[in-house]
């Protein structure tokens, strides 16, 4: 044999059996611990909504509005979800970590911004093109502290959880915590004009979009009925298809009503979807995003291409909108949201994207100050 | 084994094979008697939910994976024959790595490169990475022994896979960084197995045609030139088989681990050393086994959701990996005892100590005077001096500062950890980060998040104290599976395969966390300063005030350790405990320092070396000098790593790792 020292000792094949018993407890050993780890990452589904992953009730995360503890000439003090904090009242110079999107909706501009995932959502990428960037650890929303301090900020908000990094921030300025945006948006808006001293403007861009939200859905139902409606993601070598959770559910399934396929209901979470189970998709409208990564075209156009694909109901009538840019779905405040109810009017009724926004912005202009 | 014997085992692995192969095309979501089988194949109707299930879904997948795991299992029987290697295989000898690697470089600059060119790129990658492990370890005085190669192996891998995250953070393509570091198929079209079948097959057949040779050669060389072999051609060829065959095979199903090492052991147990029968059972069993991991994947382990294929397998194979090396007697591994290195002329202690501390000292000012916020260094030197702004205060006095000290007692502390651990195993590739201590309190960290969610990110010391026990537990696990043959390769290797699993374990328990929960995981285990502030420094000056002048206590110790076992006890060392107690000074020093500053591997095993280099190896000054250039060290990589990219901030660790991957093989080809 090849290696003297590393295969069949001398002698009959006894031990033959003995190595195959030790194989074959190895492989038992492999696929035990490796189903436990299966197992323990399977405990997190208990948890039902993941991406929110806070689980103390805390003001400014989930439904609990930011409280303002004491208000004074000059300053306004107020409990978030870092910690309890004095503000200045009307602050000058917002560094918006977090919040870009409900900072824009009340009408103030921030002078530096960041994001956690290391790309501004592009549906702000023009208002915000002047306004400085902060950069980040590997696209963590671990920020550049120094740059933070060169921006000169009197208010920092953040969305960062992480407890050093909100003791760095606070040396530098006052530093509010606000998280949970995805669900709960019209709350974090309200907070965010809490904290900034402007609350009548927030509150008038909630009726905004809860005017956008009526109109939407008198034009919509009369077309859609009971079809069904989703939204698919392609990525490079994998298509995900958004469940029931918070990038896509508060919108398309909460405030526009729509009616999920089956494939939906019966996931929390975005997963991967597999060729076969695309058999079995039932979805009638289909909202489709294609990922900037070169291999994501390479496999958008395979789906083009799948024999399967063309039996999706959307796909067989023709109502598939392919967004250009998509990331106000997946990372979106209130202003976000609202770009979701025009992507799903130009799906089912482009003629009425017109009169819908005409009559949001009517109550908008109504209630500002 | 008789001729007839060998032909029934290879009957029934096939048979096996192929009832693997019909159980993956029956199950699935939409239901398939084996009479529709039949009929999606002879008798296709389009209007049939099975037919299209099984002609256009599973059987093209089906067919991928028995071809990958076919050609992976040959490439591994055939590596381990011609380098007369049991440790061989594509994805421990850095083929699988690099040619992930240049398949993902070839995507973003080609971004329309079809599968042909991806095939191309990976075979290009493939050889880049094989040539890079041959070239060191032909170097290495120590020759091919097969740890040797196994080492520089994992280290080839380990710098690939680095790179390909750098590369799939850098270019946003975060979604596939499963698929680029652990590989796995799921939608497979005709059209990829018809780009990979040609390649797949031409490298078969070349390795069954090559297999009497490869017999020969597997004997050793001195035979296969006495019976007239011309062995280097046979090398070559042998070579270019292997390339062609895991170039294809990962440009379709990426880097898929562990089945080219696994497999050929497990079919020499059945059919003996002959190449001609080995090769083909090797084959035939490579794709049963794949596709048999497959089956699992999606179905009993993945009944949430598919989990990637190659996950799958390196939890198979590592806990085999382990098992190989407890089994393989410490002179096999090693390849005979090591020639010494050469001695070198080394300075004076006093002079390198200044030398050293001189270039902390620039780096220092370096660090102190460049950053984001762009003051000048005379604002910076008036600053120091108490003058400034409230803003340049802030700036110098609170961000600054803090983070060069904590960077220096960083940098001090796994420097120091590592000339401990050199010195106790008496090996000069010895490491705490690669002995497990930064994939176990990577481990930790995803655990805790998953468990307490964000509320565990609420407390300034529990990320570091779940990351401790972290990297202890782990330490303690890799210590455990050596116990009783502490062989510096048997450490190392152990090291490496349990971070690989605990690895996979971590990749795949923070695909359920969400995406700002793994930035941060990510974020903190490749080593970023970037949250340093006077509490870490107080902290870490605290614990290691104490830790560090214990282990420069113990320098006499250390230098009768490295003269061997025999001679400390002649000398009055208490053997195991003085090993285990200086073992769990390193193990606690080095863990201690990664709790706050998370990942940084290899500047333990640099800071060390340039130290013997600079000053010989009295410990009593060693220690002190490493302690200082791992300071140095880690001050400048920090500083590069924030200054090299505008938009980004490449953390301290990945820095040190880069640049001390490469020196650790050059070390290789050294010692």
């Amino acid at each position: 044999m090849t290696f003297p020292r590393f295969s069949s000792p001398p002698g009959p094949d006894r031990s033959g059996l003995v190595r195959a018993g030790r194989w074959a407890a190895c492989v038992v050993a492999g696929v035990g611990l490796f189903g436990l780890a299966v197992r323990v990452a399977g405990v997190a589904d208990l948890v039902p909504d993941k991406t929110a992953l806070v689980t103390k009730d805390v003001p400014g995360a989930g439904d609990r509005p930011v409280e303002v503890v004491e208000e004074g000439e000059g300053y306004r003090v107020v409990r978030h979800a870092g910690g309890t904090t004095r503000v200045p009242a009307r602050p000058e110079r917002i560094c918006a970590l977090a919040a870009a999107d409900e900072l824009l909706a009340i009408g103030v501009k921030p002078v530096a911004h960041s994001i956690s995932d290391g790309h501004f959502p592009d549906y702000l990428a023009e208002p915000f093109a002047d306004v400085p960037w902060v950069p980040t650890v590997y696209g963590a929303s671990l920020p550049n502290l120094e740059a933070v301090v060169a921006e000169r900020p009197d208010l920092i908000i953040t969305r960062n959880t992480d407890r050093q990094t909100y003791l760095q921030l606070s040396r530098i300025a006052p530093t509010v915590v606000l998280l949970d945006h995805l669900v709960y948006y019209r709350e974090r808006v309200l907070d965010v004009g809490t904290v900034v001293g402007r609350r009548r403007e927030a509150e008038a861009r909630v009726a905004w979009y809860n005017a956008k939200v009526e109109a939407a859905n008198a034009a919509l139902h009369p077309v859609v009925g009971a079809k069904t409606m989703a939204m698919m993601r392609v990525r490079p070598r994998a298509y995900r298809l958004h469940g029931d959770q918070n990038h896509v559910s508060p919108l398309l399934y909460g405030d526009l009503k729509m009616t999920r396929p089956d494939l939906v209901r019966n996931r929390s979470w975005s997963s991967t979807m597999s060729p076969e189970q695309m058999m079995t998709f039932d979805a009638d409208y289909l909202i489709l995003s294609v990922d900037s990564a070169a291999d994501a075209r390479r496999t958008y156009d395979e789906l083009n291409t799948h024999p399967v694909w063309a039996r999706v109901p959307a796909v067989r009538n023709g109502n598939v909108l392919v967004l250009a840019k998509w990331r106000h779905w997946s990372d979106a405040g209130i202003l976000g949201r609202a770009r979701g109810i025009d992507d799903v009017l130009q799906l089912v009724c482009p003629d009425a994207i017109g009169p819908v926004n005409a009559a949001a912005d009517r109550v908008l202009r109504e209630r500002l100050p | 084994m008789s001729p007839r014997r060998y032909l029934f085992t290879l009957l029934a692995t096939c048979a096996a094979t192929a009832a693997l192969f019909a159980a993956s095309v029956l199950t699935g979501p939409t239901p398939v008697t084996a009479e529709q089988l039949v009929g999606a194949v002879a008798a296709y109707d389009p209007g049939s939910d099975a037919h299209l299930a099984v002609r256009d879904i599973r059987l093209p997948r089906a067919a991928l994976i028995v071809l990958v795991g076919a050609s992976l299992a040959t490439a591994g029987a055939v590596m381990q024959g011609v380098t007369r290697n049991p440790l061989a295989g594509p994805s421990i000898m850095g083929l699988s790595g690099g040619a992930s690697l240049a398949a993902l470089v070839a995507l973003v600059v080609w971004p329309g490169v079809g599968y042909t060119g991806s095939i191309a790129a990976s075979f290009v990658g493939a050889a880049a990475g094989y040539g890079c492990v041959l070239a060191v370890t032909a170097l290495s005085l120590g020759g091919f022994s097969p740890t040797r190669i196994a080492l520089a192996g994992s280290v080839v891998s380990a710098l690939c896979s680095a790179v390909t995250q750098g590369l799939v953070i850098a270019f946003a393509m975060a979604g596939t960084l499963l698929y680029w570091t652990v590989g796995g198929v799921t939608n497979v079209t005709w059209e990829q197995v018809a780009a990979v079948a040609p390649f797949i097959a031409a490298g078969l057949a070349g390795a069954l045609r090559l297999a009497p040779d490869i017999t020969i050669l597997s004997l050793g060389s001195d035979v296969a030139a006495g019976l007239g072999q011309r062995s280097g051609a046979v090398r070559v060829a042998a070579t270019l088989v292997v390339l062609v065959l895991t170039g294809a095979a990962v440009a379709v199903a990426g880097p898929v681990s562990f089945v080219g090492l696994m497999t050929p052991h497990l079919c020499r147990l059945l059919a003996g050393a002959d190449y001609r029968r080995l090769l083909p059972l090797a084959a035939v069993t490579g794709a049963g086994l794949t596709a048999g991991a497959d089956l699992l994947a999606r179905t009993a382990l993945g009944a949430k959701g598919e989990l990637p294929l190659g996950l799958v397998t390196a939890a198979l194979g590592a806990p085999f990996f382990l098992w190989l090396l407890r089994r393989k007697s410490d002179r096999g591994l090693d390849g005979g005892p090591q020639p010494q290195a050469r001695p070198r002329t080394t300075w004076a202690p006093g002079r390198a100590l200044v030398a050293v501390a001189v270039l902390l000292a620039v780096a220092s000012a370096a660090a102190l005077t460049h950053g984001r916020a762009g003051l000048s260094t005379g604002a910076v030197v008036r600053t120091l001096a108490g003058g400034g702004t409230d803003d340049e205060n802030l700036v110098v006095w609170t961000f600054r500062v803090p983070r060069v000290l904590f960077a220096i007692l960083v940098g001090l502390g796994i420097a120091v950890s590592g000339t401990l651990m050199q010195a106790v195993l008496r090996n000069d590739l010895a490491e705490p980060g690669i002995l497990g201590v930064s994939s176990g309190s990577g481990l930790a960290v995803v655990l805790i998040l998953m468990t307490m969610g964000w509320s565990a990110l609420g407390s300034v010391a529990l990320v570091p104290l779940a990351s401790t026990a972290g990297a202890l537990g782990t330490t303690l696990v890799v210590y455990l599976l050596c116990r009783g043959a502490t062989s510096p390769p048997r450490l190392l290797l152990t090291g490496v395969a349990v971070s690989s699993v605990v690895g996979a374990v971590t990749l795949l328990l923070s695909l359920r966390i969400s995406s700002d929960a793994l930035a941060f995981v990510v974020a903190f285990g490749s080593g970023s300063l970037n949250a340093a502030g006077w509490n870490y420094v107080t902290w870490l000056a605290a614990v290691l005030a104490v830790l560090v002048p214990l282990a420069w206590s113990c320098a006499p110790t250390l230098n009768v350790l490295r003269l061997g076992d025999h001679t400390a006890v002649g000398l009055g060392v208490p053997l195991p405990w003085a090993t285990l107690g200086l073992l769990a000074l390193a193990v606690v020093t080095c863990a201690a320092c990664m709790a706050l500053a998370g990942g940084v591997i290899f500047l333990g095993l640099i800071a060390p070396h340039i130290a013997r280099r600079l000053v010989g190896s009295d410990h009593t000054v060693v220690v002190p000098v490493a302690g200082l250039i791992g300071s140095t060290l880690l001050v400048l990589a920090d500083l590069l790593g924030g200054s090299i990219l505008p938009a980004t901030e490449i953390p301290a660790g990945v820095m040190v790792s880069a640049l001390g991957a490469p020196y650790f093989l050059y070390l290789m080809t050294r010692s």
